[in-house]
């Protein structure tokens, strides 16, 4: 066996998690080979100083406090969420039964249907421009242009007209 | 298990008792952060709470707990890489002073190491673990400081024995490559 593979297996080897006949494999190798020898050693080296890499404690309290917490805002925040949440899974659920889509098939039938009727309706309606006419003319101006005669606005603006003659 | 998944509490709490330390640190030791491993640690309990009623006796539980708790932290790495970056991450050469993390969290010899040369040197370890690929890194950190076997790491992270000795030669090699004036000043 060569040096790369043997160094493939060294890991293994280290860890004692190795078959006994690739073991001795190894141990055969590494009994000839420096520079395998000088790898597994390295690789030992390693694993020691892993061990610097220290862990941390838990919370004072412990996590179950937190977690529990935690799960209790998220019920509440579920509670909320299902107003919204229940009729629309339920409308989900339905859509997916032959019924549900027959329900839905219907609904959008007649909601065309209906539109096909009020446009024919509306088309047939008599003399709606006559009274869209008469309605624009209603709050148009113009019609009060010409006061009734000896009205009391008619006689202020003569005696205006006759005041600023006599000014002038 | 049972009483979990009907909502006792008072299990849950016993459950968390015997397993915070060990999921903290998984977390702790894969994050490098020790206010981020506390919510991941927090998150994985919460999924065990809410998930109880789907646990089958016929795995252990310790089995089913590291599964849950591998998937979460991979998921996380995941959704990392997606979210824009906001911080930098906490520098480890400085994080180790003192015996306490970054966040002020004690860590667990409780005492500072005695001296710059060494804290430098836990710092570049640190950093040495946490710059593994995701899936490297969790191999190593359940073989190294959970001390789980092969069968039983590639059982929490759901792949074949051979690819977990894989996972944890190129890990192996990655280390050595980045410490590897360390080690040899060590031996």
């Amino acid at each position: 066996m060569g040096c790369r593979r043997i160094q493939k297996r060294l890991k293994s080897f280290l860890d004692g998690e190795i078959d006994s006949a690739r073991k001795a494999k190894v141990e055969r190798h590494l009994a000839g080979c420096g520079r395998c020898r000088q790898a597994l050693e390295e690789m030992d080296a390693v694993g020691r100083l892993l061990e610097t890499y220290e862990g941390i404690e838990p919370p004072e309290h412990g996590l179950a406090t937190l977690v529990l917490a935690a799960r209790a805002r998220k019920e509440k925040t579920r509670s909320i969420y299902s107003l919204v949440r229940t009729p629309l899974l339920a409308f989900r659920a339905h859509l997916f039964t032959p019924y549900g889509w027959a329900t839905a098939s219907v609904f959008l039938v007649g909601i065309l249907v209906g539109q096909l009727v009020a446009t024919f309706l509306l088309r047939q309606a008599p003399g709606q421009d006559e009274q869209s006419q008469s309605s624009a003319q209603a709050f148009d101006l113009e019609i009060f242009s010409e006061l009734p005669p000896n009205s009391l606005e008619q006689r202020y603006w003569e005696a205006l007209a006759a005041g600023q003659g006599g000014n002038g | 298990m049972e009483g979990i998944a009907r909502g006792d509490e008072e299990a849950f709490r016993r459950l968390v008792d015997r397993y915070e330390r060990q999921i903290l640190n998984l977390a702790y030791r894969y994050c490098g952060d020790a206010q981020e491993s506390r919510d991941l640690a927090q998150e994985i309990f919460l999924k065990v709470f809410l998930n109880a009623g789907r646990w089958k006796p016929r795995a252990r539980f310790s089995t089913w707990l590291f599964r849950v708790a591998v998937n979460h932290c991979l998921n996380h790495t995941r959704r990392r890489a997606r979210e824009p970056v906001v911080m930098a991450k906490p520098n480890p050469a400085l994080s180790e002073a003192a015996g306490q993390d970054c966040a002020g969290i004690p860590t667990t010899s409780g005492s500072s190491p005695p001296d710059s040369a060494e804290r430098q040197r836990a710092a570049r370890v640190r950093q040495a673990v946490l710059s593994l690929p995701p899936r490297q890194r969790l191999a190593l950190i359940l073989h190294r400081y959970h001390g789980f076997s092969y069968q039983e790491i590639a059982d929490h992270m759901e792949c074949s024995l051979g690819a977990v000795e894989s996972l944890l030669v190129r890990a192996m090699d990655r280390l050595r490559a980045s410490l590897g004036d360390l080690a040899r000043g060590e031996q």
